[in-house]
């Protein structure tokens, strides 16, 4: 028999684009039934939030011939997953045995509002399909170099990530007065940086944001200039872009 | 190895194993949890009205891949009848588990992402709870690495001249 689980916790790889998930007290349920046809496995599952928001209508995994195939299903619901609002994450953690069969551990489904690059920068629906563990990813850590050749931007240059992205929003609201997503996008770069919550004003769903202190803790702490330098000539050649186009 | 230079009639290139064709990692796009996010740039939007159909994405950290992500808008989860699928072929595969074809539907207002791929059955065999084969454990090419921060440098100088110019 299949076990398939849903964490009920915060996750890790959802914090990165969630701002508090200390106060989206995600409550998911889950419930599964399996079904055997032939000799093939088939497990199916269901999740909720505490809206009662059916987030995974039917999820099944499934081995024959030689194959696995997995099927993820939700459905869509505007009033719950809506910008600027929280995220609406869903993690199915697979069992031992279709990790070992199809190499896939997890799968979530991330509601995000927009993120980098600039054509993503609208609401949207990631599916990450993980092919390590959360106990590995949940290792991961900022040593130059893991995440690539040298040269690559590391854990430790994050800061000048959120910078990019706190402009690229800015300039894509200014030219076409959409809403932002600032209150989600906030603090959670923060938080992933490990940013001390005292070194920034905290966020608030009013709009409170003041980037001069966003820009300055940037500044004052960051010894990747020439990476901060590189972030906003990109900048600018995708504003100019957008602005001649 | 992750990552493999070629001399393509003289020019240097960079292919990322265990990607498909094409795929770069963006320089600025770790993510704690998540690693790099890779993909074609030119496939990449240019802007938010230009996403017409969902991407695919790959993550990568520690020199191996660690997700295949299709993102898709909200027009692909709010339409009924949309359909999309790709069949990615991978560079120099060396997991054979990989995803080899993945869909993207939605009708009568539920969405489904399916990954299909290669079972790992033959392989895999189990003895008191240990995999009796790993996969390679890719290493990065200092080559790569030398050729990636000559790119580096050359952008970094090109950023500070733009910045210089816009300012004036």
């Amino acid at each position: 028999m299949s076990i398939i689980r849903l964490d009920s916790t915060p996750l890790n790889s959802l914090q990165n684009y969630t701002m508090n998930l200390s106060i989206l007290p995600l409550l998911a349920a889950i419930k599964y039934s399996t079904a055997a046809a032939d000799a093939d496995q088939i497990t199916t599952l269901t999740c909720f939030d505490q809206s009662g928001y059916d987030l995974s209508e039917s999820t099944t995994t499934e081995f024959k011939d030689g194959k696995y195939k997995i099927n993820l299903s939700w459905s869509h619901v505007p009033d719950i997953v809506k910008c600027p609002g929280p995220p609406t994450p869903c993690l199915v953690q697979f069992d031992d045995d279709t990790i070992a069969r199809s190499g896939l551990h997890s799968v979530s489904i991330d509601f995000i509002c927009g993120h980098p690059g600039f054509g993503f920068m609208v609401p949207h629906y990631d599916v990450h399909w993980y092919l390590i563990s959360e106990e590995e990813r949940a290792l991961m850590t900022c040593e130059v170099g893991n995440y690539g050749p040298v040269g690559y931007y590391n854990f430790c240059a994050y800061p000048m990530h959120i910078l990019c992205i706190f402009f690229v929003h800015i300039s894509y609201a200014l030219f076409t007065n959409i809403s932002l997503c600032l209150y989600q996008l906030y603090s959670t770069y923060y938080q992933a940086c490990n940013v001390p919550s005292e070194e920034y004003e905290q966020p608030t769903p009013e709009g409170a944001v003041s980037y001069q202190s966003i820009l300055l803790y940037l500044l004052s702490s960051s010894t990747h200039f020439a990476h901060m330098i590189m972030i906003c000539s990109t900048l600018l050649r995708h504003s100019l872009k957008w602005i001649l186009k | 190895m992750d990552t493999e230079v070629v001399d393509d009639n003289g020019t240097v290139k960079e292919i990322m194993l265990n990607m498909p064709e094409g795929f770069v990692c963006g320089m600025t796009s770790a993510i704690p949890q998540q690693g790099l996010h890779c993909s074609v740039p030119a496939d990449e939007p240019a802007t938010p009205s230009e996403w017409t159909e969902p991407a695919f994405i790959m993550g990568s950290y520690g020199k191996g891949p660690v997700f295949v992500e299709p993102m898709g808008d909200l027009g692909f989860v709010t339409t009924d009848g949309k359909e999309w699928e790709m069949e990615p072929v991978y560079v120099g595969q060396t997991i054979s588990t990989l995803p080899s074809k993945l869909t993207w539907s939605t009708n009568d207002g539920v969405t489904t992402v399916t990954v299909e791929g290669k079972a790992n059955d033959m392989e895999y065999e189990v003895e008191d709870g240990v995999e009796s084969e790993a996969e390679e454990d890719p290493v990065m090419t200092e080559s790569t690495s030398d050729a990636r921060a000559t790119k580096v440098s050359t952008v970094v100088l090109a950023g500070f001249f733009a910045v210089i110019m816009v300012g004036n």
